[in-house]
């Protein structure tokens, strides 16, 4: 049986049983901010981070683990196994304030504009760093430890690129086409720089991330199956979806836990017809919309002569937005699928549960926000995203956290050092 | 009293979570800071290190600072009260560095305000002076080859996205507009050496357009759409003005400047407000635009006037040009790269009745 304890007034309370803890806070006596520990917990945690089945009385098997946990192992009878191997949930939380971003970005914008963009990429660490030193997993921060001049080389290239790019296009246009195949080709070296360099500088209980996908792959996927969508009408780019989601899962480690991505391009194949379903649906209903606009106006025409305007503002807005929405369906459904189905050698695996109609919700309302606001609660928005995303994640660990991670760390000198020549440039995954 | 302070601040005693080298256990941990010295304590063990070889993060808000050891331990706080610690520690030992600095900046509205309005005040600054002033600057100084190079690109693809052909005008018609064109020009701008030539060709749409080097486009549409030569030699002398002020030359460098402003202050903002983050960019560049406009139909104007036929064939060519009576305002008219047509017609209009006041 778990023994929980609560804080009431300041002061600790318990043991109870966990039957007992949820009628508390069905009571009102326990809100769901106020503080309780069981020996599967960590640490004190606030009530609503408390997965439900936590208060469950566990199967008789598994509380033996539970036991095992405590520290009462020598109990144990003898030949029986003291591997703890129950599964908990470990929260992701993301704490960071959109006041105290707000002011952490506009220094940074100012430095930026004054230093004509070198600051750009002490910026860019501040503000990365920012985002991982608040998000919690069980309690413990991530934190990004990329050097600076890293990204400033990376921002040198980039711009260096775009300007050369701009420069052929305005006097030798026949010339940029060129130029623009060759920045293709070097597209996934990029990526494979910037995906090795992150996931070097992400670290969490001193135990830092790996990347370790090859270049040839990152070749295949990135720009060898992207080559042949024309040629197949499309029909490969679910496929092309799974492999790039497989590439960037398969190949990340944390310590010596080497990520392994189970899911099949089926369930991309199924989602992708879904939304190209609904698609079609709504292209039709648009070309019902359209005539009836056309229509509309005709008769509007001939009435006052007006030009309705704001009915063609609503009919585009009405084909874009579903556009929009059907799209994000797809990516979020396959990136949830993806990063469900990845298991973490001994850890455990990620839980994503993002909705796509959550995301166009913020995205539209964090867009007119950012419209109206002139820019200002740019901020505000990002921490929004940042705090919704981690209210959806959860780790799953099989074991003893503190264990856990304990033995995913032993490799960790073995690791090279992927930050000596790094650079990064903003792609998006 | 700050020397007192000073040493009482200068140890310190914090609470943070220790991981062992190449380990990944929470052990809760004690730190005291004296100085340069560390010693730390744990349930099982204690260590002596010297400040000046580990790797302590930079502050930012509230969030956790991370002390490295030269061995590979690594101590995190979370923790307010060792966070301030911290930086008091900071403060009395002298520490400083550009993200410390920074911190600085970042715990004061007042400041962060301060700089706010700064940035406010240069944008400003650069966009309606700066920028303008720049761009004028680089277009002088850039070599005659370049406004030749961008000329013949910039013809071939007008050539082909207005599929261009060549004219159907007699060749004596074309022959008086250009002797018309070439002492215009002659006129107006006398002395810079410039390559002014006329060039005739056929597509649906009435149009002048004047490239850099010199070179004026005129659609056969425009002449055939105009009752009176006049009025091509209003358009004409609205061109030789972009000419003469380099607007094609600088119209690129200003957008160019405008995009790379944009580009750095909308890291942030273009990833969560999506297609919306290009409306400031067109803006800004429309407003660019309708500023040349306007300084073209004012040197159209004055030359119209000073030659003794007024404003009217400029009044009447735009309004056959685009005969939709378009309204004032709006937001239809901050996005458009020209004046809308009717200010156009007014302003023409109120320019004659002041010269003709004098």
């Amino acid at each position: 049986m778990k023994e929980w304890y609560y804080a009431l007034n300041g002061a600790q309370n318990g043991p109870v049983d966990g039957t007992e803890i949820q009628r508390l806070r069905a009571a009102g006596i326990l809100e769901d901010e106020s503080l309780v520990w069981c020996n599967a917990l960590p640490e004190w945690t606030a009530f609503r981070f408390v997965p439900k089945e936590f208060f469950e009385e566990p199967a008789p098997s598994a509380e033996t683990g539970l036991e095992t946990a405590a520290g009462i192992e020598s109990a144990l009878p003898a030949g029986q196994t003291a591997v703890d191997r129950t599964e908990r949930e470990l929260a992701f939380e993301f704490k960071g304030g959109a006041g105290e971003y707000f002011r952490i970005w506009i220094v940074n914008v100012v430095l930026t504009l004054l230093t004509f963009g070198l600051y750009a990429a002490w910026a860019k660490v501040r503000t990365r760093r920012y985002f991982y030193a608040n998000t919690l997993l069980g309690g413990k921060p991530f934190d990004f430890t990329g050097n600076p001049v890293a990204i400033l080389k990376g921002n040198l290239i980039f711009g260096a690129l775009f300007i050369g790019y701009n420069l052929l296009l305005q006097f030798y246009p026949i010339a940029a086409i060129g130029a623009f195949g060759l920045m293709l080709a070097v597209f996934p070296w990029l990526i494979w720089k910037a995906l090795q360099f992150r996931a070097h500088n992400t670290v969490h209980r001193n135990v830092r991330m790996r990347f370790h996908g090859t270049l040839g792959e990152a070749y295949k996927v990135y720009l060898g199956l992207a080559l042949l969508v024309p040629f197949t009408l499309g029909l490969i780019l679910p496929y092309l979806g799974f492999r790039q989601k497989r590439y960037l899962l398969n190949h990340m480690a944390w310590g010596n836990s080497r990520a392994e991505m189970r899911g099949e391009s089926g369930f991309f194949y199924l989602t992708f017809f879904k939304a190209l379903g609904i698609q079609v649906l709504v292209f039709m209903l648009n070309i019902a919309l359209w005539i009836g606009a056309f229509a509309g106006l005709k008769l509007a025409e001939k009435a006052d002569g007006n030009p309705p305007s704001l009915i063609f503002a609503l009919v585009g807005l009405g084909s874009y937005l579903p556009m929009f929405a059907v799209a994000l369906y797809y990516q979020v459904r396959t990136g949830n699928y993806a990063i469900n189905l990845t298991q973490w050698a001994g850890v455990g695996r990620i839980r994503s549960t993002v909705r796509a109609r959550d995301l166009l919700w913020m995205y539209l309302s964090n867009a007119v926000a950012v419209l109206l606001s002139l820019g200002l609660l740019a901020p505000w928005a990002k921490v929004r995203m940042a705090r919704y995303r981690a209210s959806r994640t959860l780790l799953v660990v099989s074991g003893d956290p503190d264990q856990v991670a304990q033995e995913v760390a032993r490799e960790e000198s073995a690791l090279g050092d992927a930050g000596a020549d790094a650079l990064d440039v903003e792609v998006g995954f | 009293m700050l020397s007192m302070s000073k040493s009482v601040f200068s140890r310190m005693t914090l609470q943070g979570t220790l991981y062992a080298r190449n380990s990944a256990r929470a052990t809760p941990a004690t730190a005291h800071l004296e100085g340069d010295t560390l010693r730390l304590f744990w349930e099982d063990g204690q260590d002596v290190q010297s400040m000046a070889r580990c790797e302590l993060s930079e502050p930012m808000g509230e969030t956790a600072r991370t002390l490295v050891l030269p061995d590979g331990q690594r101590l995190e706080f979370q923790d307010p009260a060792a966070l301030r610690a911290l930086a008091e520690w900071e403060t009395a030992t002298g520490r400083s560095s550009l993200y410390g600095r920074v911190h600085w900046l970042e715990q004061r509205w007042a400041a962060v305000l301060v700089a706010g309005c700064l940035l406010l005040a240069a944008l400003g600054l650069g966009y309606f002076k700066g920028v303008p002033l720049l761009a004028d600057r680089v277009a002088r100084k850039l070599p005659d080859s370049v406004s030749v190079t961008v000329t013949d690109q910039a013809l071939g693809i007008l050539t082909k996205i207005l599929r261009l052909k060549d004219s159907t005008l007699p060749a004596e018609r074309r022959a008086i507009l250009e002797t018309q064109f070439r002492a215009m020009a002659a006129e107006m701008d006398p002395g810079s050496g410039r390559n002014y030539r006329l060039v005739f060709r056929s597509t649906l749409i009435p149009n002048a357009v004047a490239l850099p080097d010199g070179l004026v486009l005129v659609t056969d549409k425009l002449v055939e759409m105009s009752k009176d030569d006049r009025e091509i030699y209003g358009v004409l002398a609205h061109e030789i003005v972009h000419v003469r002020e380099r607007h094609g030359l600088r119209s690129v460098l200003q957008n160019s400047a405008v995009f790379f402003v944009w580009t750095l202050l909308s890291g942030d903002i273009s990833t969560v407000a999506g297609a919306g983050a290009a409306v400031p960019t067109a803006l800004a560049e429309s407003r660019y635009s309708r500023r040349f406009e306007e300084e073209a139909d004012l040197g159209a104007a004055e030359y119209m006037v000073r030659v003794g036929w007024g404003t009217a064939p400029l009044r009447n060519i735009l309004s056959r040009i685009d005969p939709e009576d378009r309204h004032l305002g709006g937001v239809e008219e901050i996005f458009s790269s020209h004046p809308m047509t009717e200010k156009r017609a007014q302003f023409f209009d109120a320019y004659e009745k002041s010269r003709s006041g004098h």
